[in-house]
Parts: structure tokens; C-alpha cells; sequence
């Protein structure tokens, strides 16, 4: 008589895993990579070598610790994930010790002092770009000017050299080879009273934002859209990040152009396309229902928005995303769907 | 002296509110009494060494019992209580007894001489009969307290597992295995 | 085929593939009579049905075998005529791989039947009468629910505007069996429609079936046009599972949701498989018992795979060897589809009243257990569920053995159709939990209940002493006043057996205090 095996229903593969998710993901950012090189060098790309090896020496030493098995946990790319989208937040020219100690941050305390993928209730890319923000207020603000713009960035070899070892070489000084990045610039110069037009007659601006970064904005974008296309996410949290930019950066435009940026600089500027579609989408520590995704990126949106405006920091998405993340689990429990068959 | 002046104020006026709110809100009996005797089992057995499950239920919000003293509530019980009262959670004390499968009592009608001593001990009036009539247990209504067992002057009652096979049986908890490594996820 | 009515649609679902073409293609192939033939006792929702023959006896088909064991129970027949082996616990189709009590029959080939039942006559029949056929008959629900059918009808009794469903969608993939059905018998379909229409009093009927089964379809339509019964129509429905389902497809059809704690019928709709209404047609005007179902038996691990006509009791062995055998790549046999059915250790399992399909899947197909990750959150078993429930908070409830929480949050309307443990990525094996969650919280609503039970006769008991005891000393009271003084009081018997009651329990309580009685 033939014997079968059993299992439990259902018995059909499921569609997708894990890893084909993340790996997407990572996919999608190429472009945006490649464009981002092009315009201000390689140190994005060193960035997310020194992040992912720290990442993943990190999460294994962990895994360990939690005597968990390795190949599962470290093959589902969550930590490369998180090292990418970590590196892209920092400047180019950041020194290995400054992304190490973020991304150990974000993985061992941010991730897996929660319980490891799945329970982390913030997002760790952020967590760890908070803390190094917060700790390293001067070399988190050296961004490069893009290229064919002075002609004074540092090149190839420069920037290895300023990641290995947080010095230029030959006699050059930081402030000789960074740039402010255009939002970081709109701040101080409104503080000082300029005007829009003035500022925005900058040769750093480009034809409604960040000469090169609204090009890499674009393809972050493309990317993103991509991700949707391909049911990787799905459209809730970026629309309503970029509504909650979108919406009170054209209200303030319109009560005051002078001394407002556009809203199309606001969407393409800083991390808004970034934070839109890789960022605030983070399904662990995002909200759950459609509703409650709306309600999330909304918020995101908006704190990012009041960050600019009337924060401290140029840019606010990390603190949108944060807020936002502790905000998650009251916005769940309020939006609910209603059940088949029960009454609202 | 503003400063005494307000505190003082701020403390009478509290006080008052919380003296309004205590005859306002009030509350008869004890609501935990009742959500603890709602987790019990109502086997009202005496195993837990009081009579009846309400006492028992008075005795643990008293603190003069602790929690795992139920056999016939078991772990589960034991861990119910513990969450409702947030306390930790022990494993059932033996000398009150040991966690058996749920049992009911059977009488043997050959042996049975009708002398009623089992029905005057069965807590829930689970047992049928009169002086010199047969006795019968409802099964239905039996908790499998064990109480009937002793009084009965022939032993003709047993206990009985109450259920089996296929109108027992339920989905068990999956359990996870990675089968690439040995370790439980 | 236009459709006049505007579909809706149901949350969720999954568009899967069909594999249906492989079962479809030859046309419905017939058995060879088993040499034994395995009736569980209980093979539909309810109580067990009470044997009526014994070993040895010898029975004509159709003759009735076992009685019903009250309303929600089915009756069996002898589904030709045979030899009663006996009653013998053996494996059955279920989940646990348990066993169950199953009158064994043993065919003697001359295939003579009984005509117990008369027929009646469509036209003149009355509710009563439909139901009682209905039971006599032993007719349960052939879509997979196997409730018994009689009391189903007969909770439809006195509805005002009740639409009939006939359901022929059969979403579920590899399942072709209603599909055959509606090609080869849409007149006799048709008719057993026409009976519960007239009887029942209803509105309309609907056909509803996936606008992929083009065959069928045709067969309907034709058949429908035919019989020009102007209150059945035809209604195609899209091809997403699970929207054979009852409430998704009472959804589909009107728009209406199915109350939470209720049935289809309560918003007027009565649903009933295609196999079913055929088997009420023939009960009703051939007096034929329900004693064989089509079966399709498909997959990647059946050489020659097909639709067959299968009495009830035939061991699954004798339906693969007739769809060619095993191929080598045999990895799984299930009884059902591949998303609710049920895996079988053995094919030595008999055909009972739920078998619509015997699936046997290779290896590289079925899903490999033990790749879970940690759940991720990403929310797509949300959007696949048609029972609009939340998968995962589901799932994080039931880990934290929060069942209680589970319950709250609409486990209870589940329909445990497997469209979130496809889309998930983490591959958390969820349908699982849930069936193990709804299990845990239906024992502890009647443990609660009849905890409440004993709770409340404890009570009364107490009073009930509590007033005797009163009014003894009422009475004692009073004859210690009419008494002469000098006069002895009587014996106090029953304080005696209340003193030894007293030292019973006390001994029960404190077991080290013994004072020589038993």
C-alpha cells in the first residue's frame, strides 16, 4: 500500500518571498545609484560598501548571539536594504567609523533588540541616521557640489581617501570641496532674509531644484513606481507622503512665493522621493491598513514639511518617518477594516 | 504664601472630586471576585481546599490562596488568572491535586441500593434518583467533581473520560521548523 | 451571453490557474464495482447515523443502511446490492488521519435495487413532503460543506422573496466535477432547480458559473432556454477564487454581505451546489437515494486524469487505477482541491459524500513547509482576503496566545480559503493557525457555557438547602412551642446524615484526617 506524506492546506507555492522583495527593491534603486555617481561621484557607492559589510558583520555576530541560523536571516538582503537606504541619507565623503557606527546601530539596536526582522517598531535605517546625525552634526552636513559645477568637488581617489580615513589629502580643506545641498542652503539664506528669486538664481539650481539631485529624485521616483508596478509596495504610502509634502508647501507658496521654495522643489529636493517610495514604506514599522497607510505617509509628509519650514534641520523625512513609526500602532488600531458580514 | 495658598486650594478641591467620584462611581461587591469565579471551572469539586469555586474565587482576590490551586481549570486556568490579576504564572500545586482528563460519573445500576447519600453530595444536582429508586447521573450536568465517589456506601460509581475521537478532535498548533537548520523558529 | 445585471465583486481573491483542461478533455469515465465498498457513518456535518443491518445481512442497492440520529444527521444507502461485512473502524478522509466507525459492504455483482421510496410528483409537492424526501434520501450538501440537506431546505420554510443559487462556479483550481456535470445533465440540473423553485415558493433562481467554463456555460443556457422557465437565469461570474464560496458568491451576486452571525438565508438567498440539485431531481421523481458523486481525479501525479462516476464507499485506489495510476512524480494525494483539501496518508480511504476531487500533486509543486520567516507586515494578505479580515493581526494574536483578542477581531469569519498563505511572503503557514485558533476559541465558548451551567445549578442547590434547612428550623421552632414539657425531641436523623456529609467532605478536604468510617 502506498504511503504519502502530509501536509497542512494549502498546498500550492505562495507567489514571492522574502528575499525577492528586498532584492527588488535594491534592483529598483540602480539607476538612481548610477545617476547619483555620476553626478557627484563614487562616494555614495563607498558608502554602501562600508554600510552593507558593517551591516552584515553586525547581524551576523548578532544572529549568533540569539543562536539563530544564518543563512535564512542574512539571505532574506532586509540588512542590505538597510544599508543602502542608510548610506544614500549620508554624505558622500562620510568616514567608514561615522556609517559603521549607524548601521551597527540600526541593526543591532533598532533591529534586533526588538526581535529581529518583522518586530522592530522603527524604522532602522532612520534610528541609525538619527543617532549619527545628532553625533556628528559637522561631517553630516560636508555634501559635495554636483559635477561640472566649480570643478572644486573631490575626486575619485580624494573621496576613498576622506572615507578611509575622514581627512583629505594634500592640503585641501572641507570647506574648499563641500557644497550645501539646496535645501540646506534655502535655510540659511532665508534666515538671512533672501529672497526666493535670489536664492534660487544660484547656479546649484537647477531647472526647479537641485541641479543633479532632481535628477536622481527622478529616477529614485522611476524606481519607486516601479516597485509598485511589480506589487513590491503598493501606492498608499508614497501618494500620501507626497500629498502631505505636496499640500502645505503649495499652500505656503501661494500666501507667500517670495520667501517660500516651490512645491515642485520641495518634491524633488532632500529625501522626499527617497523617503516617499524606500523609506516611509517600510512595511514593519509602517501602519497596515489602506487607511492607515493613507493616514501615515500623510503624516510623514507633513512633519517633513513643518521640519523644513520651521525646524532646525534642513531636511526632515527621518523624523517624519519616526514620529510616524511610533504614531503606527494607534493609527492600526483606529483603522481597522470592517469585517465581512459585522456591522461598521 | 501664594504658594501654600494654592496647594492648599488644589488639595481641597481634589479631595472633594475624589470624595464625589467615590459615592458617584460606586460599585457593589467586588468585580474582580466575579471576573475571577467567570475564569473557574465551576467543577465546584473542593480540591482547591474551599467549598464551591466562589469561594475560592473570594479567597484568591483576598490573597488567602494562590492561583494554582484549581486541578480541574489546569494550566489554562492558572494562566488566565495570572493575566487577569497580574501576577506570575506557577505550575498547579500538587497537593491540591493533578490535572486529569475531564470525567464523568457512571453509575452502576446493578449495584446501586437507592440509599441518596450520592445525590446529597453532588454540588450541581447532576444525579437522578429518589429513597430505593435508581439513581442516574446526567451526564450532561456532571462537572467530574469526584464528590459522589466517597458517600457511595457500595462504590458503585465510576468516572468515565467524556470525550474521544473524532467529535474531540481539533486543528493542533502548527509548529515551525526550519528544515535547512535544526534550530525552532 | 450578455449579462443583463451588474456584477459587484468581493474583497480580495486571488486569480489562480486553472488546471482544469487536464481533467476535462476525456469524457466521464465509469468504475468497475469495488470489491468492497467503505460507508463511514459519518461522512456530512453532524451526528453520526445509527446502523440499521448487521454483519451478514444482505442488502439491495438503494436499501437504506443507516437511520439519521436526529435532524442533523444524514441517512446512508446501500449504493448497490451486497453483503454486510460488518462495522469496522477504518481509516477515513480526514485531516488528522483518523479513523471512524464504517459499515463495510461487500458487492455481489447482480446490481438489484430496492424502490423503497415512491416518486412523487413535482407539481403537487409541498414543503413538508420535499424535506422529508430530502432526508429519506440522505442528501447533503455536494459542494463540500456536506451540511444535510432536509434541514438547510427546511430552515427556507416561510421566506418572503427567496432567490435560489445554483452554484456551478467551482472556483477552486484542478476541480472539474460540476463542470462535467453541467455539460452532461443541465436539463436534469434544471429541473431539480424547478422543484425547489415551485416548492419553496421562490423568486428566481440564478446560475451562476465562471465565465471560463465556455462548455458549460453553453450546456446551461441551452438547457435554460429550453425549459423556458422564465425565473432561472444564467449569470456568469469572474474567474477569482473563492468566489464559489457562499457568502462571497450571495456577495457577488446582490451586493449584499452575509451576516457575521448568520446564514445566506437570512438575507434571502438559499444556495445549492449543481450535484446536489441533481440528486434532490432524482430523489424527488425516481426515488433514488444519494449513493455515488462524479469525483475528478487529476494532477501531476495521475497518468490519465478524468471525471468519474464514483459510488460512495468505492476506496480511492480503484478511481486512480482507472485514471491510469501514478506517474512517477506521486508526491501528494489530496482529497479536495489544492487549497482546502485534505492530505491523505493512504488511497485505502473511501469516496465519501465531500469527495469532489482526488489531487495528486508532484513534488516540485507543492509548497515545502519549514521555510517560514518572521512575518513582515507588508499587509498583502489584508488585501487578498475576501472575508475583509486582517490576516496578520490575526496571526500576531494567536502567536501572543491572545485567542480571545483573535475572536474579537473576526476570526469566526473565516472561511479558511487560503488566498493569504499564498500571497505571503514571509510563507507563514496561516490558514493553519487560524483553523487551530477557531478550534481552541469553539472549545473554550462551551467549556464557558457549561461552566455557566454548573455555576447556576450550584447556586440554586445552595439556595434550595439553604431553604430547607430554614424551614426545618421553622418547624422545629414551632414543635418546640406546642410541645409538653418533658416530652423527649425526635430523633434527629437527618442531622445525623448531615453530621457524616459534614465529616465526608471534610475528610475530602483534608485527606490526613481519618476517623475510621468509609
Amino acid at each position: 500500500m502506498r504511503r504519502f506524506d502530509t501536509s497542512g492546506a494549502p498546498y500550492l507555492q505562495p507567489g514571492t518571498t522574502v528575499s525577492q522583495l528586498m532584492s527588488r527593491l535594491l534592483l529598483s534603486l540602480a539607476p538612481a545609484a548610477a545617476v547619483y555617481t555620476w553626478f557627484f561621484g563614487p562616494g555614495l557607492l563607498l558608502n554602501i560598501l562600508v554600510a552593507s559589510a558593517i551591516g552584515l558583520i553586525a547581524e551576523a555576530s548578532v544572529l549568533q548571539l540569539r543562536k539563530k541560523p544564518l543563512r535564512p536571516h542574512l539571505g532574506d538582503y532586509s540588512v542590505l536594504v538597510t544599508a543602502v537606504l542608510f548610506a544614500w541619507c549620508l554624505p558622500p565623503a562620510t568616514p567608514w567609523w561615522i556609517t559603521a557606527i549607524g548601521m551597527v546601530f540600526a541593526v543591532v539596536f533598532a533591529k534586533h533588540l526588538y526581535g529581529g526582522l518583522g518586530h522592530n517598531p522603527f524604522n532602522p535605517a532612520m534610528a541609525g541616521y538619527v543617532l549619527v546625525l545628532i553625533s556628528f552634526p559637522q561631517e553630516l552636513t560636508r555634501w559635495l557640489p554636483v559635477s561640472g559645477l566649480y570643478e572644486h568637488g573631490p575626486d575619485a581617489l580624494q573621496t576613498l581617501w576622506a572615507t578611509l580615513t575622514g581627512q583629505l589629502g594634500g592640503g585641501l580643506q572641507w570647506d574648499a570641496v563641500t557644497m550645501a545641498t539646496p535645501l540646506d542652503y534655502m535655510k540659511t539664506e532665508m534666515a538671512r532674509m533672501t529672497t526666493m528669486p535670489e536664492i534660487k538664481s544660484h547656479p546649484m539650481f537647477g531647472d526647479f531644484a537641485g541641479r543633479g539631485y532632481e535628477w536622481v529624485a527622478n529616477f529614485i521616483a522611476l524606481g519607486g513606481a516601479w516597485l509598485i508596478y511589480k506589487h513590491v509596495i503598493r501606492w498608499h504610502i508614497p501618494v500620501a507622503v507626497l500629498v502631505g509634502v505636496l499640500l502645505p508647501a503649495t499652500l505656503v507658496y501661494l500666501l507667500d512665493p517670495g520667501s517660500n521654495g516651490s512645491p515642485g522643489l520641495h518634491l524633488f529636493s532632500g529625501a522626499t522621493m527617497l523617503g516617499a517610495f524606500y523609506i516611509a514604506t517600510d512595511p514593519v514599522s509602517a501602519a497596515t491598513s489602506p487607511r492607515g497607510r493613507l493616514i501615515f505617509g500623510f503624516g510623514v509628509g507633513l512633519i517633513t514639511f513643518v521640519v523644513r519650514k520651521w525646524g532646525g534641520y534642513p531636511d526632515g523625512i527621518a523624523f517624519g518617518v519616526l514620529l510616524m513609526n511610533a504614531a503606527a500602532p494607534l493609527i492600526d488600531h483606529f483603522t481597522r477594516p470592517r469585517v465581512y458580514g459585522h456591522e461598521e | 504664601m501664594s504658594a501654600i495658598l494654592l496647594l492648599t486650594t488644589l488639595a481641597l478641591v481634589f479631595g472633594l472630586a475624589l470624595g464625589y467620584a467615590a459615592m458617584r462611581f460606586r460599585v457593589e461587591g467586588d468585580p474582580v471576585v466575579d471576573q475571577v469565579d467567570a475564569l473557574l471551572p465551576q467543577t465546584q469539586c473542593g480540591q482547591c481546599n474551599f467549598v464551591g469555586c466562589r469561594p475560592y474565587a473570594e479567597a484568591i482576590v483576598g490573597g488567602e490562596a494562590d492561583i494554582n490551586q484549581c486541578p480541574p481549570g489546569g494550566e489554562q486556568t492558572i494562566r488566565a488568572l495570572a493575566d487577569l490579576l497580574g501576577r506570575d504564572p506557577k505550575p498547579l500545586n500538587p497537593e491540591n491535586g493533578e490535572e486529569k482528563i475531564t470525567t464523568v460519573a457512571v453509575i452502576d445500576e446493578d449495584t446501586c441500593i437507592g440509599c441518596t447519600l450520592c445525590i446529597q453530595a453532588c454540588p450541581v444536582d447532576a444525579i437522578l434518583g429518589g429513597p430505593k429508586q435508581m439513581h442516574t447521573v446526567i451526564a450532561s450536568e456532571c462537572t467530574g467533581c469526584d464528590l459522589c465517589l466517597e458517600p457511595c456506601p457500595v462504590d458503585c460509581i465510576t468516572m468515565v473520560p467524556q470525550y474521544g475521537g473524532l467529535a474531540a478532535w481539533s486543528w493542533p498548533r502548527p509548529v515551525a521548523v526550519d528544515k535547512r537548520t535544526v534550530s525552532e523558529t | 451571453m450578455r449579462d443583463p445585471h451588474q456584477l459587484k465583486q468581493f474583497h480580495g481573491g486571488l486569480k489562480l490557474d486553472g488546471r482544469k483542461l487536464e481533467s476535462t478533455s476525456a469524457m466521464l469515465g465509469t468504475l468497475p464495482l469495488p470489491r468492497r465498498l467503505l460507508l463511514p457513518l459519518v461522512q456530512h456535518s453532524g451526528r453520526a447515523a445509527i446502523p440499521i443491518v448487521k454483519a451478514g445481512d444482505k442488502v439491495l442497492g438503494h436499501q437504506e443502511i443507516a437511520r439519521p440520529d436526529g435532524d442533523r444527521s444524514c441517512s446512508l444507502h446501500a449504493p448497490t446490492s451486497a453483503t454486510v461485512i460488518g462495522i469496522q473502524c477504518l481509516p477515513i478522509p480526514h485531516p488528522g488521519g483518523l479513523t471512524a466507525d464504517c459499515l463495510v459492504l461487500e458487492p455481489d455483482g447482480r446490481e438489484e435495487f430496492a424502490h423503497s421510496l415512491p416518486t412523487l410528483d413535482p407539481a403537487s409537492l409541498d414543503m413538508a413532503t420535499l424535506v422529508q424526501r430530502v432526508r429519506d434520501a440522505g442528501i447533503a450538501g455536494l459542494g463540500g460543506a456536506v451540511f444535510p440537506t432536509g434541514l438547510k431546505l427546511a430552515g427556507a420554510a416561510s421566506r418572503e422573496s427567496l432567490t435560489l443559487v445554483v452554484n456551478g462556479a467551482e472556483c477552486e483550481p484542478y476541480i472539474s466535477c460540476d463542470d462535467m456535470l453541467m455539460r452532461e445533465q443541465a436539463h436534469e440540473i434544471l429541473l431539480g432547480t424547478r422543484i425547489l423553485l415551485n416548492t419553496l415558493g421562490a423568486t428566481a433562481a440564478i446560475v451562476a458559473i465562471e465565465r471560463d467554463k465556455r462548455q458549460a456555460l453553453g450546456c446551461m443556457q441551452a438547457a435554460i432556454e429550453r425549459l423556458g422557465d422564465e425565473r432561472i437565469r444564467l449569470q456568469q461570474i469572474f474567474t477569482i477564487y473563492p468566489a464559489g464560496g457562499e457568502r462571497q458568491l450571495v456577495q457577488v451576486l446582490s451586493g449584499k454581505e452575509v451576516p457575521a452571525d448568520g446564514l445566506p438565508i437570512d438575507i434571502g438567498y438559499l444556495c445549492q451546489n449543481v450535484a446536489t440539485l441533481l440528486a434532490i431531481y432524482h430523489a424527488v421523481t425516481e426515488g433514488t437515494p444519494l449513493v455515488s458523486r462524479i469525483t475528478t481525479v487529476t494532477g501531476s501525479g495521475i497518468a490519465k486524469p478524468g471525471n468519474f462516476l464514483a459510488l460512495l464507499g468505492t476506496p480511492l485506489s480503484v478511481l486512480i487505477e482507472a485514471a491510469g495510476g501514478y506517474t512517477d512524480q506521486a508526491s501528494r494525494l489530496i482529497m479536495g482541491g489544492p487549497m482546502m483539501g485534505i492530505a491523505l496518508t493512504s488511497d485505502e480511504v473511501p469516496v465519501v459524500r465531500a469527495t469532489n476531487c482526488v489531487l495528486v500533486m508532484a513534488a516540485d509543486e507543492v509548497r515545502t513547509s519549514g521555510e517560514q520567516m518572521p512575518c513582515i507586515r507588508c499587509g498583502e494578505c489584508e488585501q487578498a482576503c475576501p472575508a475583509q479580515l486582517q490576516p496578520q493581526e490575526l496571526y500576531w494574536r494567536i502567536q501572543g496566545n491572545n485567542l480571545a483578542g483573535a475572536d474579537e477581531l473576526g476570526l469566526g469569519a473565516c472561511i479558511e480559503c487560503g488566498c493569504c498563505d499564498l500571497v505571503c511572503p514571509s510563507h507563514i503557514p496561516l490558514v493553519q493557525h487560524y483553523r487551530y485558533a477557531k478550534g481552541k476559541v469553539r472549545t473554550a465558548k462551551t467549556q464557558r457555557e457549561q461552566s455557566d451551567v454548573a455555576r447556576q445549578r450550584f447556586e440554586t442547590r445552595k439556595e434550595r438547602l439553604e431553604n430547607e434547612a430554614a424551614r426545618r428550623k421553622q418547624r422545629l421552632e414551632e414543635k418546640r412551642k406546642t410541645r409538653a414539657p418533658g416530652e423527649q425531641a425526635p430523633k434527629a436523623i437527618k442531622g445525623e446524615i448531615d453530621a457524616i456529609l459534614a465529616r465526608t467532605q471534610s475528610k475530602h478536604r483534608d485527606p490526613t484526617q481519618g476517623d475510621g468510617t468509609s
